[in-house]
């Protein structure tokens, strides 16, 4: 990409053309890459995913006149090589860090304490139920608990993970939103 | 489409987490990331496993060693290990509910090579229980039935203080209990109340009003004495909008213990 490439709207729209004729769809694609990009990012222990994501996005986009006409395939693997090439980039100008663990003070915990309970208290009464089911209890315990839970929700123990995984995601954006620590 | 392998796939999605994988196999499996929901879902649920694992001190030295030095590394990582904490405080402050009491088949499964001490339990049982009931008879037919005991509730969690979890004994002797959540303000109509007790749904009280007593704003509730039995119990009230949502607003916190 060359330097001080600046993503416009031109350049935006044809991105989005590339991925599909219907706007609407087009859009829904291009947030669906963007965010497993991040996840691939954050994967590889990336402190700055969402960053990449976005430069993968762009230099895809800044390249598109070039390969627009040409490559064939799915626009999913030519976002996954320059995201590579991104990454490989990332790796030889960061320098090594060391980070603390996190530690908890006993403030920020209170108020994490808090707001974990109003969060829990705005869940359905059954999501609140399946979470606190599915993650109590330690070893032996928890691993019959389970099985009784997803023979109770008539599903399959790994839908219950699944499931169980999505409304903890639902429950730590809600603290964090409390916490005004908004992440997305 | 390709079929999920829950155990191998976990695994090796295990690995790639923990940076452990070489770069064709991370290559297989990203490409996968980026064409299939259902590998998305297994890294988002293994990723919260290997925090439980490693809050729970379950991860050997060598994948401890990855997971601090590879893993945390993002923060988004870190807010998550913080949350995996604070959940893991919260559901240790709640009674345990042991699994093998929720299905008949096991509970009784200890017992069945065993049916001499499972006799001579079920007469210390009954001993024991027939005590209890004349104790109670005798508090009843001489105490307070009939009697309204009132207590004061103020909102806000109690669990992570516990100083302010308000307190009462079994209120056996009593044929009521008034509770009053102390209220900040009134800017519902109406309201309602569930009441729970160790995070299960026993009642729902609809179509409430603010009261005022004594110069205090109260959502005041009757509940019959014999419901509150020992245990942790969670007032959750919510008001009503004018457009009929029910917007939450606040939580009480009353903990009955053993009468004495």
């Amino acid at each position: 990409m060359k330097k001080n490439w600046v993503l416009s709207q031109e350049s935006f729209d044809a991105l989005l053309k590339w991925l599909s004729a219907d706007r609407d769809q087009a859009g829904r694609i291009y947030e669906e890459i963007r965010q497993r990009l991040i996840r691939i990012f954050t994967a590889r222990a990336c402190t700055e995913a969402e960053d990449l994501a976005d430069e993968t996005m762009n230099r895809v986009a800044s390249k598109l006149p070039e390969i627009g006409g040409t490559y064939s395939g799915d626009p999913a693997v030519y976002f996954y090589a320059v995201a590579n090439n991104v990454h490989l980039e990332f790796l030889r100008r960061k320098t090594p860090t060391s980070i603390p663990i996190p530690i908890d003070d006993t403030a920020d915990m209170e108020d994490r304490f808090r707001c974990l309970e109003e969060c829990l208290g705005v869940l359905s009464a059954d999501n609140r139920e399946l979470v606190i089911q599915y993650y109590q209890d330690e070893r032996q315990a928890r691993i019959d608990r389970r099985k009784l839970l997803a023979r109770r929700l008539d599903i399959a123990p790994n839908a219950l993970r699944i499931r169980a995984c999505r409304i903890r995601a639902s429950l730590l954006k809600c603290v964090e939103n409390c916490l005004g620590e908004n992440i997305d | 489409m390709k079929i999920w392998k829950r155990n191998t796939d976990s695994d090796e999605v295990r690995q790639y987490l923990l940076g452990n994988l070489s770069e064709s196999a991370r290559e297989r499996l990203e490409r996968r990331v980026l064409d299939e929901t259902g590998v998305t879902d297994e890294v988002q649920a293994s990723e919260d496993e290997l925090i439980d694992q490693y809050l729970g001190g379950r991860l050997n030295a060598k994948e401890r060693k990855r997971f601090e030095s590879f893993f945390l590394l993002p923060k988004e990582r870190q807010q998550k290990l913080r949350f995996g904490r604070t959940l893991q405080k919260y559901l240790d402050s709640l009674p345990s509910v042991k699994a093998d009491q929720e299905t008949g088949k096991s509970r009784f499964r200890w017992f069945e090579p065993r049916p001499v001490l499972a006799a001579s339990l079920l007469v210390i049982c009954l001993s024991v229980l027939s005590a209890l009931w004349w104790i109670n008879h005798r508090r009843v037919t001489t105490g307070l039935n009939g009697q309204t005991l009132a207590i004061t509730l103020d909102p806000g969690s109690s669990r992570a203080n516990d100083g302010r979890t308000q307190r009462i004994e079994v209120p056996a002797a009593y044929g009521a209990v008034e509770v009053q959540l102390e209220m900040a303000s009134n800017e519902y109509r109406l309201y309602e109340v569930e009441l729970l007790r160790e995070r299960q749904l026993l009642n729902t009280y609809k179509s409430l009003q603010a009261q005022n007593k004594n110069g205090r704003l109260v959502m005041v509730l009757v509940i019959p004495a014999q419901l509150l039995e020992p245990g942790d119990y969670t007032f959750r009230l919510s008001g009503t909008t004018n457009a009929d949502q029910i917007e939450y607003k606040d939580q009480y916190q009353l903990r009955v213990t053993p009468a004495r």
